[in-house]
């Protein structure tokens, strides 16, 4: 009786304490998480820095200085380049930890492990498209380099040394909530950022939905829809430039085309993602130094994915951001140079149809004769469920992404990547070179170990010099190689050479004294070389040298502004025929105050505006009523780009697209033009009804920054910035500038200015978390300390770290 | 007292160690406290549930105050849970049921060695 009294409550209490201890479904083990000794209180801080002033540490040989300064952005002196990238690899994982936790899974895909079986998509994905695999040869290659090694594993060793002197009510909040603990980190984790950037910036391609446009539309109507140069007003390399040098012949084999069909496609990164970056030479600018500038647009997440850093050790005194998890600074400057990138659409990815001999797919052919295939199994652990196993097929050309297990309609497509980041890269080694490098013979230099992701590398030197380059690997194509499914069997699609670093495009000194990107065209039409992207900018370039062009004086203050700049270029030359079309006799009162609402804007998205919200919805639905055979083909396709509408509009009114299906009468661009002006009135008052009076444009576009976990309390939404994609001040809905940077080329100083969307903090619990969000939203940028020794000024907290 | 006693025990070490330990020490602690601390099971559970809902709820309150709610705040939001008090409501139920029920297992463990008292003729 007493003993079954005993297990009876033996029993109450266990199953109190394993419900508390486990997770139930997505709910964290709330005795883990409330504890107050271990749980999330334990996260909560009161100081923004919370090292001890004295730090000693295995690992480091001599005393190294941290000095934070008000944005808490580390500034780290060093006597020794191991010291230094150790105690920034300690810094960075005291910040972040659980970021370059998870953005090392996001590589690696082990998503699944941490969240469970919603993320096995992710994660087949992401391992099908190689980014673990070309990761790993990053990482054998960049082993082979003996000073990028040391300093790796330096960097590695100082987050390390972070991780190990962790207890568990020291972890970072993400890992409680979901009940998980911090590894040690590798050399090889410290390569992530290379396939995490590749698979943002160099993924991109639309060869299958070509391929279906053009099965379905034919040739001369897919040339229409989307044509190649359409657009290319300005290019990066001035236009007009010419070139001197004997371009590598391609041999165009005049093969038809595989015509298939794919119905479901892999997502593509953003097509908005983009950045800008633009230079004025000593002539230009008011203080006779140069300027450079730089944004990266990315998808707005916190912790952000940039993290500032300054560092300083005997032949590097360089600031600017790196990925956190990797040690170069990849957008900065030092003593002598600035340098910014941004991304340079080259379809680096083309698509192969295989044949496998059978259903073993032990064998494919190539060139008449079966090859072997090599298999490699995944295994993908999730939480809280059974290990799932992938197994990848791989052929010469690369990964057979789509196969009968993934996206292959059972086994009718299988298709192989060629991507060139799978290719041996050495970037790493260029940016570490460009932390480094005192002039521009230093920075192209630097440039011939960038292998990828391509980028419209940007430079100015206090020597007065500016320049731009577009580096990377790129193979020699024949005039629509790689635009749509190739057929993997026959040699002639293969890409066989690749353009010599002598031939690649660049410009320096040029005499307009400026240079700008946007991810636009980079060269026009007489570069000797194929050139071909799905996803060129059209606008954002437009704008910036258009006033790049005009102004001159040009202060620090001026490039902010520029950056900042908010005009609707899209609008400004579709919206005066959209409203050429209305009839404004015939409006209700109602709509006719909103079209004069419209005739009355200057163009500018500014937040406070109610017209850029008109427009927008306007915009919109007239672009879906356009394109509306699309929604009607049952496989993936792309839309044409808003230039290619736009210039259909004005040139074209009668095109066949313009016709609305379902409809008797056969429609113009006038008629789609008024219909969707009558359904924008509808819809704004929709949307007043279920959202409020209020449509400033801020409000409507509702610019947000979510939390890597996508957890609300830690996001922000209805963000008050102007602009959108497309514009200057690219802040869209969940993408935006995520670093913005300025920097003046004075040969007595360098100085700098900067701000980004988030915080040096990734901890929810610091007081600064995200706090510099609304000073990158009003534009206004912190001065960035940068100085050659330990500051006596405008730092908040200091420590010393000190060998054991 | 033994209350008292039992109580003042697994109140001490409930907040002393598990900074040192992981969490769900509360439930060793108050199985001993119960073992060792002579008395039936409901003064057992009680003084448990007592012991741990202060060390959890007070301890909550504290560091929630000191850090001027900048989480808790937050932490809410994933919850059904409107107000940050309800959350340390929760923290000081789990430590008191938690306690309680340890404490509660550990005087019926130590029952099972019980003699029964022989009720004397002459009291």
């Amino acid at each position: 009786m007493k003993i079954f009294r005993f297990v009876f409550f033996l029993a109450h209490t266990i199953i109190i304490f394993v419900a508390l201890n486990f997770p139930i479904g997505d709910i964290p083990p709330l005795g883990k998480l409330l504890s107050p000794h271990q749980g999330y209180l334990q996260n909560a801080e009161t100081h923004a820095i919370d090292l001890p002033n004295s730090l000693k540490l295995e690992g480091i040989s001599g005393s190294v200085t941290v000095q934070f300064d008000e944005q808490m952005i580390p500034h780290i002196f060093a006597s020794t380049r191991e010291d230094l990238h150790f105690a920034q690899g300690y810094v960075t994982a005291y910040h972040r930890l659980w970021q370059m936790d998870f953005y090392s899974r996001v590589v690696f895909g082990r998503i699944s492990e941490i969240v469970g079986d919603k993320a096995l998509a992710f994660d087949r994905e992401n391992r099908r498209i190689g980014l673990k695999k070309m990761t790993e040869d990053f990482h054998d290659v960049l082993m082979q380099d003996e000073e990028m090694k040391r300093l790796t594993e330096a960097y590695t060793a100082g987050v390390n040394a972070y991780i190990s002197q962790l207890s568990r009510a020291d972890y970072p909040l993400e890992f409680k909530l979901l009940d998980y603990s911090p590894e040690p980190w590798t050399t090889l984790k410290s390569c992530m950022a290379y396939g995490l950037l590749c698979n943002t910036l160099s993924k991109g391609e639309s060869d299958l939905e070509n391929t279906n446009a053009l099965t379905l539309f034919g040739e001369d109507m897919f040339n229409v829809l989307f044509p190649d140069q359409l657009g290319n007003l300005s290019p990066i390399i001035p236009a007009g430039t010419k070139w001197d040098f004997d371009p590598i012949p391609a041999e165009n084999p005049q093969a038809a085309m595989p015509l298939a069909l794919t119905p479901h496609t892999l997502k593509k990164p953003d097509r908005i993602f983009g950045s800008n970056n633009f230079t004025v030479n000593r002539a230009k600018s008011k203080s006779g130094h140069p300027l450079l500038a730089n944004e990266p647009d990315l998808q707005l997440t916190i912790p952000s994915i940039w993290y500032v850093a300054h560092l300083n050790a005997p032949g590097i005194n360089a600031m600017g951001v790196t990925v956190p998890g990797t040690m170069p600074l990849l957008i900065g400057f030092n003593d002598s140079i600035a340098w910014g990138f941004t991304n340079s659409p080259r379809d680096q990815v083309d698509w192969y149809s295989i044949r496998f001999k059978d259903n073993q797919r032990d064998e494919y052919e190539y060139n008449g004769q079966w090859f072997k295939t090599e298999k490699i199994v995944e295994k993908i652990k999730i939480k809280g469920g059974k290990d799932f196993y992938d197994t990848i097929v791989y052929v010469h050309q690369g990964p057979v992404v789509y196969d009968r297990n993934f996206l292959g309609k059972g086994g009718k497509i299988n298709y192989a990547m060629q991507w060139m980041a799978h290719r041996e890269n050495t970037t790493y080694t260029a940016m570490y070179k460009l932390n480094t490098a005192r002039n521009y013979d230093d920075y192209t230099q630097a440039l011939t170990y960038f292998t990828g992701p391509p980028q419209n590398a940007i430079f100015a030197s206090v020597d007065g010099d500016i320049a731009i380059r577009a580096p990377g690997r790129f193979p020699v194509k024949w005039p629509g190689q790689g635009k749509f499914l190739l057929d993997g069997t026959k040699p002639t699609s293969e890409w066989k050479n690749i353009i010599p670093f002598e031939h690649q495009m660049f410009a320096k000194n040029p005499s307009q004294g400026f240079l700008s990107s946007a991810n636009q065209h980079q060269v026009d039409t007489l570069y000797p070389y194929y050139v071909y992207d799905y996803n060129f900018e059209f606008y954002r370039n437009r704008r910036i040298n258009d006033r790049l062009r005009i102004m001159n004086n040009i202060t620090p203050t001026d490039m902010i502004k520029l950056q900042n700049d908010n005009f609707n270029y899209i609008a400004s030359e579709a919206l005066p025929a959209m409203l050429g079309n209305i009839d404004s006799t015939a409006l209700t009162s109602e709509a006719r105050e909103l079209f004069s609402q419209l005739s009355r804007w200057d163009y500018f998205n500014e937040p406070e505006l109610k017209s850029p919200t008109l427009f927008q919805i306007w915009w919109d639905l007239m672009y879906d009523q356009i394109w509306d055979e699309f929604d009607t083909v049952s496989v993936k396709v792309i839309r044409p780009t808003i230039y290619t509408t736009t210039y259909l509009i004005n040139e074209n009114p009668g095109f066949d697209f313009f016709d609305k299906i379902g409809t008797e009468p056969i429609e113009q661009a006038g008629d789609i033009i008024n219909q969707s002006f009558f359904d924008m009135v509808d819809s704004l008052q929709k949307w007043k009804t279920e959202k409020g009076e209020s449509y400033e444009w801020y409000i409507y576009k509702n610019t947000e920054i979510n939390h890597l976990l996508g957890i609300q309390p830690f996001s922000k939404q209805q963000i008050k910035i102007g602009g959108n994609n497309h514009i200057v001040n690219a802040a869209g809905k969940t993408a935006g500038p995520s670093w913005r940077m300025v920097v003046e080329l004075n040969p007595d100083g360098v100085q700098a200015w900067g701000v980004y969307p988030g915080s040096q903090s990734g901890n929810p619990g610091n007081p600064m978390y995200a706090h510099m969000i609304e000073n990158w939203a009003t534009g206004n940028y912190y001065s960035l300390l940068f100085t050659t020794a330990p500051s006596q000024t405008g730092i908040i907290y200091q420590s010393e770290l000190k060998p054991n | 007292m033994k209350f008292i006693l039992r109580l003042i025990f697994i109140a001490a070490f409930s907040y002393l160690l598990p900074f040192y330990t992981p969490w769900w020490i509360i439930f060793i602690i108050a199985f001993l406290g119960g073992l060792l601390i002579k008395g039936n099971g409901f003064n057992a559970f009680n003084s448990g549930f007592l012991a741990g809902g202060m060390v959890w709820l007070g301890l909550s309150f504290k560091l929630d105050i000191e850090t001027s709610s900048i989480l808790s705040q937050k932490i809410i939001e994933l919850f059904p849970v409107t107000d940050t008090t309800l959350l340390h409501l929760v923290a000081g139920l789990i430590g008191a049921f938690s306690a309680g029920f340890a404490s509660l297992t550990g005087a019926s463990f130590r029952q099972i060695f019980e003699k029964k008292k022989q009720k004397s003729f002459y009291s």
